[in-house]
């Protein structure tokens, strides 16, 4: 009992000393929303972000070094076929490089390993010359031979049939023909507006047969591409090392190797930075944001991304359209936005649409009903709800969402609906969200979805009726006129028609209520200042040695 | 024939000292008297009154609804005009929470001590009473459930039943059954060779009898002292859960889930964490003074 009791004590005594930690830090300023530098964005609805990682690079180049990252979670396989999440993404950019890749400004598409493409008048088949300069790395069951055609296509081919997730439009992807050495066309089974995007996806690296298929299962361990960087070491949940390749097609880069560290929590990121161990922190959230602003480490750029609170369109109370009009019209989404994103990581927006994205049309933002509490009491009583009702908002449990739930929660509550909210780890979330518009047990969640600048991956994600069973559209948004909208400007090449078809649909379920559209969430992260010529793109992806740019490092 | 004077016999004189001086020794002897001469345990006494009373009269007391958000006035300082304790992310006041938050972590506590002492006790008299099968049985689950750390088996269980007040004053409730049941069984197995329990057996008092109405009160000393320090570590399980986003749901205040709250804005607004965390440490604090307090008063082998 004594010793039980002891225990005791030393957690009561843990305890003060974790508070004495909060107070001896005291002289740091609170977090503040105004920030001194302009938006990297045009539209007004940009909040301020800190841009410093897009300035010119100063004095005279200097080679040499490793560039050391930081970031959350560790990579678990960078097999482009088998990977998951960004931190895997940002290691096998540097290795396998794409046909074609994203500009520096993320607004449009040019060649990497391909020196030009056409496409036919059908739209049905895209021809690639390809460079005659590019060499893989050298590996295990290869020395570095040349990169031909036929790489492209057992790539190409593999990810189709392989991959589990659609990296390459495979509903319409036919095949790929190797016409000579340095030139591919890939036929599809009609013309297909996103597919040109979509080779960008680096799933669709170009890698070479022999090393694949001679490491098997760990080829994810064991990545060879035609990158400027090879792969050196991977310690699971602890880091990744390349160095530079020293065949590279390109310019030379200016950096020896890079080194991709892992660390869990965002305050020891910014420590690192802060204390030289690191020259860029990646995905930089809360307060940590601050620090690094503090510290004048923080680059800011804002996201092709989409955070939003969506409804159960075909259960439930908010199956019935006013009922969804009554929500969003209780709910302040200024003041909710202000009240998630402390330190100004993040925009708000007011349509199922990045403001990045070529798609996007402002006109289509003033069609989200205004915040009018008493009006929406009005609609409420009109519904048959004249007392409110109960309601849940299921979310993955994190920081952000956790603070949108509450707010959203007390919004409601002061027009009598009581929302209760179901916290839980993003694997328990998604198995409860997922298919959820068949019943009411969930009524509204809460979801950020990652696109590109295509509105494809954000309008036919959220509102086909094909994707009702998975989680961007478990709401169970369903309608035949946007169907057919979404297929006929999946179908189309024309930009332009395309804008329209999009534009058709964005009014259809903006007037139709599907959900709250609050907050393009920016991509934050901390760099030294020793670091020269470094981009954050909206896209978040680590660019290193591109065609635009390349890092070096002040020694 | 004048009335004498009585005078006191020496008998009587002693008789009559005796009777004071047994008084005395009575008051002496007396728990609550004994209690009041430890200032120590005194003092944890009244932190744990003040904090009751707090949570009693908290709709009295709190100047705000614990929930009502303003998203404008976030992470305002300790001694804001209006919000002597500052508020927090979403600009409620931190008094008001800190209050309410004290009601759900009091309640937690006592109530998972209660669950877990009610449980235990009625595993540990079995055990301990009848021994042979029936005690390994017990004991040996006791033991399983003895190999998952505390705090671990808690957040198993959470994570099965989900949160919310009731799941987690289950949660952890059932996390205490195993060191009250093994307790309660040590102490049995000391009440149940004594004389009287003996006799119970030979004039043919019933088990149940036996049990409940000679050991149980002669091992109760020992469980009162041993569940006041589970209710501090109940309330430090609590905040632990919360902290971990899984305890009391949102946005119900708890001190553990204001101290979640802290850790986020560690460095640019220190008074949320702080605050949680100095009135987790002085309750719990409160409660293992008291405990200690009782347990010198208790126990025998203490008896100075």
């Amino acid at each position: 009992m004594k010793r039980r009791s002891v225990t005791t004590w030393i957690l009561a005594a843990s305890l003060a000393a974790m508070t004495l930690a909060g107070c001896g830090s005291s002289n740091q300023s609170a977090p503040q929303q105004d920030t001194t530098t302009t938006a990297a964005s045009e539209p007004a609805t940009t909040a301020a972000l800190e841009t410093k990682a897009e300035e010119e690079p100063s004095g005279e180049i200097q080679k040499g070094g490793i560039l050391t990252v930081v970031v959350p979670s560790s990579p678990k396989t960078v097999d482009p076929k088998d990977h998951t999440t960004d931190y895997e993404a940002d290691i096998i950019f540097q290795v396998a490089q794409n046909l074609v890749t994203y500009n520096k400004d993320y607004t449009d598409i040019i060649p990497l390993l391909a020196t030009e493409w056409s496409v036919s008048e059908d739209g049905k088949d895209y021809t690639f010359k390809l460079r005659d300069d590019v060499y893989f790395q050298p590996g295990k069951f290869q020395d570095g031979r040349q990169m031909v055609a036929e790489d492209v296509k057992y790539s190409l081919e593999r990810i189709y049939n392989e991959c589990a997730t659609d990296r390459i439009c495979r509903e319409f992807f036919e095949s790929v023909e190797v016409v000579n050495d340095f030139e591919v066309i890939i036929h599809l089974k009609d013309s297909c507006g996103p597919f040109l995007e979509t080779l960008c996806d680096i799933g669709n690296g170009i890698l070479p047969k022999e090393e694949v298929e001679g490491w098997g299962d760990e080829f994810g361990y064991h990545l060879v591409g035609t990158g400027p960087f090879m792969l050196e070491e991977m310690v699971a949940d602890e880091r990744v090392t390349l160095k530079k390749n020293p065949n590279y097609w390109g310019d030379e880069p200016n950096v020896d190797g890079v080194e991709v560290k892992t660390a869990s929590d965002n305050s020891q990121i910014v420590n690192a930075l802060v204390s030289d161990e690191a020259h860029i922190g990646m995905y930089l959230q809360g307060e940590s944001i601050q620090r690094a602003k503090d510290a004048g480490l923080l680059a800011q750029a804002p996201a092709t991304s989409v955070t939003m609170i969506r409804f159960n369109m075909q259960s439930g109370p908010t199956a019935d359209p006013k009922v969804r009009e009554a929500i969003i019209k209780a709910v302040d989404i200024d003041g909710m936005v202000s009240g998630i994103y402390q330190y100004g990581e993040a925009s708000r927006i007011y349509q199922p649409l990045t403001f990045l994205s070529w798609g996007y049309q402002d006109k289509y933002d003033s069609l989200i009903p205004e915040y009018d509490p008493e009006a929406a009491k009005a609609l409420l009583a009109e519904a048959g709800y004249p007392d409110g009702f109960t309601m849940t908002m299921y979310i993955g449990s994190s920081t952000n969402r956790e603070k949108m739930a509450q707010l959203f929660q007390y919004y409601l509550s002061e027009v009598g609906i009581t929302v209760e909210i179901k916290s839980s780890t993003m694997a328990d979330w998604m198995s409860a969200v997922t298919g959820s518009y068949k019943d009411s047990v969930v009524n509204s969640y809460g979801i950020t979805f990652n696109g590109t600048i295509d509105p494809y991956a954000y309008e036919e994600k959220f509102f086909t009726s094909n994707n009702i069973d998975s989680v961007s559209n478990a709401g169970g948004y369903a309608d035949d006129q946007v169907d057919e909208w979404l297929y006929a400007a999946y179908k189309e090449t024309d930009r332009e028609k395309r804008t329209e078809y999009y534009g058709q649909v964005m009014e259809k379920v903006m007037n139709d209520n599907v959900g709250i559209f609050y907050a393009c969430e920016a991509r934050n992260w901390g760099i030294a200042p020793k670091v020269h010529d470094s981009v954050v793109r909206a896209d978040s992806r680590l660019l290193i040695c591109t065609p635009f740019n390349n890092i070096w490092i002040e020694q | 024939m004048g009335e004498k004077k009585k005078r006191p016999s020496g008998d009587a004189l002693g008789r009559e000292a005796n009777i004071e001086m047994l008084k005395r020794e009575r008051r002496a002897n007396n728990a609550w008297h004994k209690l009041k001469r430890n200032k120590i345990a005194m003092a944890g006494l009244f932190v744990i009154l003040f904090m009751v009373l707090v949570a009693l009269f908290a709709p009295l007391l709190s100047p705000y609804p614990p929930n009502k958000v303003n998203p404008g006035q976030a992470y305002l300082p300790f001694g804001s005009p209006g919000h002597i304790f500052g508020t927090d992310d979403l600009g409620r006041d931190l008094l008001s929470r800190i209050i309410y938050g004290g009601r759900i972590s009091l309640i937690v506590a006592v109530g998972a001590t209660f669950v877990g002492a009610v449980l235990g006790i009625l595993l540990g008299l079995t055990a301990g009473y009848f021994g042979g099968w029936i005690d390994s049985l017990i004991m040996r689950i006791m033991d399983g459930m003895f190999s998952f750390p505390f705090i671990l088996m808690a957040m198993i269980l959470i994570t099965v039943i989900g949160n919310g007040v009731l799941n987690v004053t289950f949660a952890i409730g059932i996390a205490n059954v195993p060191s009250f049941a093994r307790v309660v069984r040590g102490q049995v197995h000391i009440v149940k060779r004594e004389e009287y329990c003996n006799a119970g057996k030979v004039i043919g008092v019933s088990n149940v009898r036996q049990l409940f109405l000679h050991i149980l009160p002669n091992t109760m000393s020992q469980i009162i002292v041993y569940a006041t320090l589970r209710v501090a570590d109940a309330i430090i399980s609590e905040a632990f859960l919360s902290f971990l986003g899984l305890g009391i749901a949102l946005p119900t205040a708890s001190w553990g889930s204001i101290l979640k709250t802290g850790r986020e804005c560690l460095t640019t607004a220190p008074h949320v964490a702080t605050i949680g965390g100095v009135f987790i440490l002085v309750t719990v604090l409160g409660f293992n003074l008291l405990g200690d307090g009782i347990r010198d008063i208790m126990d025998p082998k203490m008896k100075q």
